[in-house]
């Protein structure tokens, strides 16, 4: 199931881009973010909108305590078609990592780290080509994975039993981000 | 697709956070000293027990059988304490072979039981053309019932029995020069699985 929404996720991006890359006279649009939200953590973010202000691709460093990860998102907002409406109300699909990692202070314990697909409804305040906050929620499925589980039992005196590193596959809801974004017109 | 978001709905319309996962404990693995009493090797006739001519005349060489106590028990509450429908599977047991102290060995049994439960198969073995290799691993035929029911409610002991009906003279000459007691090791591993549905 993750590879189907890593392969939907890619191919409705690349779909979308292309469909507007040379659609109309609409200048591409850059732009950077903050914001912070689970399962993500904090992400700097850098998006680009090709052309057309309906859809927004982009990229994103997180920051979720643990680790550094990545995270990518393809958003798609049609009322941002009116940009001068300081509202708008959109879909944002988004896939991202957090690589496995111990707990700060904590090396004697099992490594954690996630894989996970959002699937967000979002408000957007402002307009889409100007200054706007975000607010985004929805479910999330998430395959987390451990690492070294089997420093547990070292550490307890268990000798002659091994344990595999348990992972854990399901869905979360709901889960959000909130953050700005700065569109730039180039 | 559709029950993850039938379980959203459900979530938002009480405002509240929910989750709902299968957590997985791949290999779950206990290894446990065994050894075996050498079997007593029958006389084999003086024509047969010579390097050219001992792979023509087989013997039937008395079954020889250990115990061992595991206990897989307390990973598998863990996991219990925290999951629903929880499955648990044997995925292999293997008994070490890696000095050739068992390539007379035609087949193996391995059965398991508990205090509370009667002795029941849990893998079989039979040698292929050319003997075992270096690891003995028996085909696992117990069910995944049986599995919990034996293995996830405390210490079990398998039982290893080694049968030796067709070993050629060659094997027991060999079988002859072997110490009194036959030491290997045998490794049992589980896998186990269960889900949880939770609001957080």
């Amino acid at each position: 199931m993750k590879k189907f929404f890593v392969v939907a996720f890619t191919l409705l991006s690349m779909m979308a881009v292309s469909a507007v890359a040379a659609a109309d006279d609409h200048p591409v649009r850059i732009g950077a973010g903050l914001d912070v939200g689970l399962p993500s953590g904090g992400a700097l973010e850098v998006t680009l909108h090709p052309k057309a202000d309906w859809v927004r691709v982009s990229a994103a460093l997180t920051y979720n305590y643990l680790s550094f990860g990545g995270r990518a998102s393809l958003q798609l907002d049609p009322m941002a078609l009116l940009p001068k409406l300081p509202i708008g109300v959109y879909a944002d699909v988004q896939g991202g990592f957090s690589p496995e990692a111990s707990i700060p202070g904590h090396s004697d314990l099992p490594q954690v780290g996630y894989d996970y697909l959002n699937l967000y409804g979002a408000l957007r305040f402002g307009t889409a080509r100007g200054f706007h906050w975000n607010l985004m929620a929805g479910p999330t499925y998430m395959h987390i994975s451990t690492n070294n589980f089997q420093s547990v039992l070292s550490n307890s005196g268990a000798s002659g039993l091994k344990i595999g590193n348990p992972t854990v596959d399901g869905w979360i809801v709901p889960t959000f981000i909130t953050g700005f974004e700065i569109p730039i017109t180039l | 697709m559709k029950n993850i978001f039938i379980f959203a709905i459900a979530c938002a319309m009480f405002s509240m956070a929910c989750a709902t996962a299968t957590i997985t404990e791949p290999s779950s693995c206990e290894e446990q000293s065994v050894s075996f009493s050498t079997p007593a090797v029958p006389t084999i006739p003086s024509q047969f027990d010579s390097v050219a001519t001992c792979s023509m005349y087989s013997v039937n060489i008395p079954d020889v059988s250990t115990t061992t106590t595991v206990d897989l028990s307390d990973a598998i509450s863990k996991l219990n304490k925290v999951a629903d429908n929880l499955s648990v599977a044997v995925q292999s047991v293997a008994i070490d072979n890696s000095n050739g102290e068992f390539n007379w060995v035609d087949s193996v049994s391995v059965g398991v039981s508990t205090n509370n439960l009667p002795m029941i198969p849990i893998a079989n073995y039979t040698a292929p053309t050319g003997g075992p290799g270096e690891t003995i691993q028996p085909d696992v035929v117990i069910s995944a019932a049986d599995s919990i029911k034996y293995l996830g409610n405390g210490p079990a002991t398998l039982t290893v029995v080694l049968h030796a009906q067709n070993a050629t003279a060659c094997q027991a000459m060999v079988l002859k020069t072997m110490p009194s007691t036959l030491s290997s090791s045998a490794n049992l591993c589980v896998s186990a699985s269960g889900t949880v549905s939770k609001s957080l």
